[in-house]
């Protein structure tokens, strides 16, 4: 049945789309079958990579017209499988659309298509002394388009925000195949903020066509340091103080004494792997401000006991220190064969609480867990070692990554703090939101695609994926009511 | 007369006192603001006692309920030296400032009411309770159904409770004030924003730059000379704390609609908003009682005098189309609009391809979204 109206799709793009951007041959669909979730896969029917946004709209809805189910996909570089195909349907690529429609200097936007470079467009509006803030590890190839996809942030999220508060206007093509603005080119359009919405929506909502990018101008002056502490705890408590005492640094990065040792060992940047955590703390701004704050970050260091400190002498020190951060994750795979990481985040002032369960759970499954995170807003990334030739070891670290996420949702907080849920996180929903709250999600996901076409199976858990799950606790009627209680 | 009126003390209670009402019994939210017509026969959802307030002060969050007076939230940070870092003016409760997607000249830094908001909580018009977001400032579980509410007025269902990110309260403040004529705020704004000074605000009110530098008590005069600096064929005048505090208390009530009056909002690339300037005063004329250009976000508050206002919205729908006519090709109906009279909108066709159907309009979108979530339309 899908088969025949695949044959029905493809004979009416060979007339409205170029030859190239149909990739029909199963081992080139399969270069397609997953992102940077490598643990799940699936080859879809086919592939589209329209050359342009004519292109893009016209095979879109054509893929709707069939009803076929379809995902859409940037640089394939997302870590939840949000653009994970559909192995009954199409996947759509706008890796070809990275066209930088307009740069206006003086109201400080760029108007892209969807397929630009996250860093190419800070390198294009760089000669009048702007860039574009959301910075993900990714930047050197994932694409705007994947950005708004999953609000992404990055290591400077912490003082200048997500790519919600970066993107002031897209063109989004619904799953229903109509087309509309939403936002404005300004900040802070009146109404609702569909734009809002649909950032962050892990492809679900539709597909984004071009975007307005709002655009920051370079800081005058930057101070990045490193600095090393005999404690994991010593160093979660030094960046409560710094915050707690209205400094908004660009940056609060941590490592413990694993990842510091894996990071050194992957470039040889110079980290002192004695240490048993470092903080990398980069503060920019006004140069005299960043003068202030350094004395006061400096002092606040020693008050926490920070052995020594590292500042950078120059920019190369700078792009070493966060070439040496930024290659946690690829250094996780130089010392263990295999590794999961997480994405959890918990407030701030619970870091030092939830490291101290991290660390026992390291210590009672026996297996290796690195740790990375963006301090400063509380987004861990626990990097889970494991060997898989070793039976039962791959399971072992699934169950202590999902312990991890609910130490997360213990403190209050969140599953995801810029991997998205994809299929990864699926199923951990219920566990986050209430059936009320998932139930909304569904209400309003309704009303952009009422067939249920666009990214089935990502971001809400469904019992075909997920089996019947127990969910957050909800007290029985009975039980609110009085008459009953559970023992 | 009003058919009833609730008055909730928890969510939870909101929540079941929709769920036993009529289904199709239409509704009005009410904080301490809104006028209720005489021959209204709607139910009144009264939200001053949702009260709820937690300030995780380490953190930099707070959990506020929707009936908490925003001057009062504010006041309560003040005192451990934290805001919510908007600034909109009137009073009015934390869910009226939300529902409004209110904001003030710190949307040139910051950001509108809902970039500060990091969580919420939702009763639909069945009952339904929902969460969005949480207490952490990063994550991206979930639809984000506080994008969706804040700016809203209220047509999806009722904001009961918002999680806020809190910043630290500046320890101190001035302003600068540029005389600009309307010929030479362009070249203005361009040497502001290029001299490195963070700016909180950078609003134009009668052909005066108002630029609010915040900060340390230790930099914050060197900071305002550099600005002057950069301005040295200027005759600026700096303002001092109180005086500055003083200033932007007025351009706060500028903001506010005088009596039988509205506000209209623009939001523009800001190149397109300072051409239009000019104009917009031209045309309105005598029926313009405030114009507010938050220059550097491309936002203006239009304060029109009473009469004629859906006349006066058309004028300046025109106006955009008509002078930003790059804004029209590439954001076709691209605004979110009032109410207006449908014999207003004949001078408004919807453009053939909006009638193809291949593009739909915001507002066409958000009545889907209406019907998602308020099938019997208790809210509209």
């Amino acid at each position: 049945m899908a088969a025949s109206r695949i044959d029905i799709l493809i004979d009416r793009l060979r007339s409205s789309v170029e030859r190239s951007s149909l990739i029909l041959e199963a081992a080139e669909r399969q270069a397609y079958s997953c992102d940077g979730l490598t643990s799940h896969r699936a080859v879809p029917k086919l592939v589209i990579v329209p050359a342009s946004r004519e292109e893009l709209i016209a095979s879109v809805r054509a893929v709707i017209d069939v009803d076929l189910p379809w995902v859409a996909r940037g640089a394939g570089t997302g870590l939840s499988g949000g653009a994970l195909p559909d192995e009954e349907g199409v996947l759509v690529v706008t890796s070809r659309l990275k066209a930088i429609l307009e740069v206006d200097p003086i109201s400080r936007i760029a108007v892209v298509e969807p397929g630009v470079v996250n860093l190419e467009l800070s390198k294009a509006v760089l000669p009048h002394g702007l860039y574009f803030a959301p910075d993900p590890s990714s930047q050197i190839a994932c694409s705007i388009g994947g950005n708004v996809a999953e609000n992404s942030g990055g290591a400077h999220c912490f003082k200048y925000g997500f790519t919600t508060h970066h993107v002031l206007a897209l063109e989004l093509l619904l799953p229903t195949g109509e087309l509309l603005w939403l936002g404005s080119e300004g900040m802070d359009g009146p109404g609702p903020d569909l734009r809002g919405v649909v950032i962050g929506s892990e492809g679900t909502l539709g597909i984004v066509t071009r975007v307005v990018c709002r655009l920051l101008p370079l800081p005058e002056a930057r101070r990045t340091f490193l600095a090393y502490f005999d404690s994991v705890a010593a160093a979660a408590e030094a960046v409560s103080d710094v915050v707690s005492r209205g400094i908004t640094p660009a940056a609060i990065e941590m490592m413990d004494h694993l990842a510091i040792a894996a990071c050194e060992i992957a470039t040889g940047a110079g980290l002192d792997t004695t240490a048993q955590s470092c903080l990398l703390l980069e503060l920019d701004g006004e140069a005299d401000e960043v003068a202030q704050e350094f004395l006061s970050v400096r002092a606040l260091m020693d008050l926490h006991g920070s052995s020594h400190v590292w500042e950078a002498a120059n920019e190369e020190e700078r792009a070493l220190m966060w070439l040496a951060r930024k290659a946690a994750f690829a250094a996780a795979g130089r010392v263990a064969p295999a590794y999961i990481v997480q994405d959890g985040v918990v407030p701030r002032s619970a870091l030092p609480r939830v490291l101290e369960g991290i660390g026992r759970l390291g210590v009672e499954s026996g297996l290796s867990i690195l740790n990375v995170f963006h301090a400063g807003d509380g987004n861990l990334h626990p990097l889970v070692t494991y060997d898989p030739s070793i039976e039962g070891q791959e399971a072992l670290a699934e169950e202590v990554a999902a312990k991890i996420l609910t130490l997360c949702l213990e403190e209050g907080g969140s599953l995801t703090g810029e991997h998205g849920i994809g299929v990864d996180k699926v199923c951990h929903m219920p566990e986050m939101f209430t059936a009320d709250d998932l139930t909304t999600f569904e209400r309003l996901r309704g009303a952009f695609d009422p067939s249920g076409m666009c990214n089935r199976g990502k971001l809400l858990p469904t019992p075909r994926l997920c089996g019947e799950r127990p969910g957050r606790y909800q007290p029985h009627p009975l039980e609110e009511a009085g008459l009953g209680e559970r023992w | 007369m009003v058919a009833g009126v609730l008055a909730p003390a928890s969510v939870d209670e909101l929540g079941g006192q929709l769920r036993d009402l009529d289904a199709h019994h239409r509704m009005m939210i009410r904080g301490l603001g809104s006028t209720l017509p005489s021959d209204d026969d709607r139910i009144v959802v009264d939200t001053m006692a949702l009260n709820r307030f937690v300030h995780r002060v380490d953190d930099f969050s707070v959990t506020v309920g929707a009936g908490v007076l925003w001057s009062a939230l504010q006041e309560q940070l003040a005192r451990v030296g934290q805001r919510v870092a908007v600034d909109p003016p009137g009073v009015g409760t934390v869910g009226a400032m939300v529902a409004t997607g209110a904001r003030g000249g710190l949307i040139h830094r910051y950001g509108g009411v809902r970039d500060q908001i990091i969580g919420m909580t939702i009763v639909l018009a069945d009952g339904t309770v929902a969460h969005s977001g949480s207490t952490v400032i990063k994550n991206v579980a979930g639809y984000d159904l506080a994008k969706l509410f804040a700016g809203s007025r209220g047509r999806f269902g009722i904001i009961a409770e918002v999680i806020f990110r809190t910043r630290p309260l500046p320890e101190t403040q001035r302003t600068l004030l540029v005389p600009a004529r309307p010929d030479r705020v362009r070249a203005l704004v361009h040497e502001i924003l290029g001299a490195h000074v963070e700016l909180s605000a950078l609003d134009l009110v009668d052909d005066t730059l108002s630029c609010l530098v915040e900060g340390g008590h230790e930099v914050i005069d060197r900071r305002l000379d550099r600005l002057m600096r950069a301005l040295p064929d200027t005759a600026t005048e700096r303002l001092d704390e109180p005086q500055s505090l003083a200033y932007w208390s007025r351009l706060r009530d500028l903001q506010f609609p005088v009596e039988g009056g509205l506000v209209f909002s623009l939001s523009a690339r800001s190149t397109v908003t300072l051409d239009l300037l000019p104009m917009m005063r031209s045309t309105l004329g005598s029926s313009l009682a405030a114009l507010v250009a938050h220059v550097g976000a491309g936002v203006v508050e239009v304060s029109v005098a009473p009469g004629g206002q859906a006349h006066r919205l058309l004028e300046l729908r025109e106006m955009l189309s008509c002078a930003a006519g790059e804004i029209r090709a590439r954001h076709p109906l691209c605004s979110f609009d009032f109410e207006i009279p449908s014999s207003a909108l004949v001078t408004h066709p919807p453009s053939a391809e909006a009638r193809a159907g291949s593009t739909i309009t915001v507002r066409l979108l958000a009545d889907r979204i209406g019907m998602a979530l308020d099938p019997n339309g208790r809210f509209r």
